[in-house]
């Protein structure tokens, strides 16, 4: 069967529309069904990967000064990956890509992730993680506590607040003038 | 090694036996691990002699895992796409195991409780899958086997950023969560839109029935975590297992409300696809997978008499091309397909 509007692909889109007390079956392409405004409830919740990495690249470039901005033509020397290659594909290469575009993964983790501190599992013998400051810490729970909050978990949200407040109150110790 | 994939085909998968909680709407729970051996490129851009050994040391390291006796190995290359199919059909690698892309290898273990996919996008993918919700079980198992593996292999970690994997929406923990649960109130009152959103929001992202990139079918959604960095393996399952409750609450809110406000249309509904279901002769596998949404919405509201929760969810794996193809004995054409499948339907439900 081919699409009732274009009469050019096939259909794939099948609707049940009621016009009066009729009630109609209409069959369009996938193209067609978009553009009318019939699509799977999923078509618009996407992670558009490939999207982060240009407007990273974009917003880290712009205005930024030559030596901060992201290097595009700099390459992985263990794969030979660029990152220009990379944020075509949004696939590394080898785990030394990490290493190689270190500065540019800690932005693009923070963006993708919120954080760009793993909090979980090692494997046996790996080096216990670097201690973070308090103010990166503090943004970390503060992120959590707008998810807890959000996602209705408030016993966890009074937690984090807790935290919050405790940590707060140990950075300005620290940075209060000796 | 003792599995074989003509008598897996017709097993009964544990992860369908809807002997979990929240069985009545979540068929099951999922968690995968992404990890990768240090000093090794990916497989997207490794030679096939440096994948020819990954496998190789994950065939040494995984003789040991207690797990993995009397389990199953495949090594998609020598099986043909019926057979690769049967083990993407039922949930066990993802669909990449149909490419070529690389030398895909996979690990069963015998109860299809946890597998290892080897050579996909990242070196390793574990996975464990378990009925209903029951993200914690499955991400305790899925560690099990992590830890076992770990005191062979040296899995690529940085103090920083955690595990490495080839796609940076992966990283840190390397943990997916996702879950299984069929939503058909939410979708005939069309609130569905507005919850996905809102899922969004929260860090986790509905899918269709096979992963990524795949369609919704019969109202059946995949619910997984979108970020893995930041927070514990426990922390992510545990805020995707609170997500998925509220889920189920609203679709019960929501198929009472249908109930109550439009009795009729929905006992029509679900009497329609009953009689369709048990009485058709030729069944396409979207169509099918509509009518059995239909009608375990029709038993969850005591329209129709009971029905076992197992059987509606093995009907879902064991009416896939693949497995009716492979129970069929042969090869088969798209009809004779449907007429098996409306065949195996009648025989099941038809008390």
């Amino acid at each position: 069967m081919l699409c009732q509007e274009c009469h050019n692909a096939p259909a794939s889109v099948h609707v049940k529309k009621k016009q009066g007390d009729e009630e109609i079956s209409i069959h369009l392409c996938r193209a067609c069904a978009k553009q009318m405004g019939w699509h799977s409830p999923l078509e618009d919740v996407k992670f558009p990967l490939a999207q982060f990495i240009a407007s990273m690249m974009h917003d880290m470039t712009l205005g930024a000064p030559a030596d901060e901005g992201i290097d595009a033509s700099a390459k992985c020397s263990e794969c030979g990956l660029s990152f220009q290659e990379f944020s075509r594909t949004g696939r590394l290469g080898c785990g030394h890509c990490y290493e190689a575009f270190r500065t540019s993964m800690q932005e693009l983790l923070r963006r993708i992730h919120g954080s760009t501190r793993h909090q979980g599992r090692r494997p046996q013998g790996a080096p216990a993680p670097k201690r973070s400051t308090a103010s990166t810490s503090l943004r970390q729970l503060k992120a959590e506590l707008d998810r807890a909050v959000a996602g209705e978990d408030f016993e966890k949200a009074a937690r984090l607040r807790d935290q919050i407040r405790e940590l707060k109150g140990s950075k300005a110790k620290e940075e209060a003038p000796r | 090694m003792s599995l074989e994939l003509n008598s897996l085909a017709r097993k009964k998968a544990p992860w369908l036996s809807a002997d979990g909680e929240y069985s009545h709407a979540v068929i099951s729970s999922r968690v995968r691990l992404a990890r990768n051996l240090a000093r090794v490129p990916y497989p997207s851009i490794s030679n096939a002699k440096q994948q020819a050994e990954v496998l190789d040391l994950v065939t040494q390291t995984i003789a040991s895992v207690k797990s993995f006796d009397n389990g199953g190995f495949w090594r998609a290359r020598e099986l043909d796409s019926t057979d690769r199919q049967i083990l993407v059909e039922r949930h066990l690698t993802s669909p990449e195991f149909m490419r070529d892309s690389a030398d895909l290898g996979l690990f069963v273990s015998a109860e299809e409780k946890v597998s290892v996919t080897v050579n996909e996008e990242d070196h390793l993918r574990i996975q464990a899958l378990t009925a209903g919700l029951s993200l914690q079980a499955a991400c305790e198992r899925a560690q099990e086997v992590d830890s076992s593996l770990d005191s062979g292999l040296t899995f690529d970690f940085d103090r920083e950023f955690g595990y490495l994997t080839a796609c940076p929406t992966n990283v840190g923990t390397g943990l997916r969560a996702s879950v299984l649960v069929h939503l058909p109130a939410l979708v005939l009152t069309r609130e569905i839109e507005s919850y996905l959103n809102r899922l969004n929001k929260l860090g986790f992202v509905a899918r269709g029935f096979y992963g990524e990139g795949t369609d919704v079918q019969g109202n059946l959604f995949q619910v997984s975590n979108q970020t893995t960095l930041g927070q514990t393996e426990m922390e992510i399952v545990r805020g995707l297992e609170n997500i998925v409750k509220q889920l189920v609450d609203q679709e019960g809110e929501a198929e009472k409300t249908l109930a109550k406000n439009a009795r009729i249309e929905l006992e029509d509904r679900v009497w329609r696809a009953y009689a369709i279901i048990t009485h058709a002769r030729m069944l396409n596998s979207g169509e099918m997978m509509n009518l059995l949404s239909a009608v375990r919405l029709g038993v969850g509201l005591k329209i129709l008499s009971p029905m076992p929760l197992p059987t509606l969810n093995e009907l879902l794996i064991l009416t896939q091309p693949a497995h009716l193809q492979k129970a069929g004995g042969g090869k088969q054409s798209g009809e004779e397909r449907d007429v098996r499948r409306a065949e195996l339907f009648r025989e099941s439900l038809n008390a």
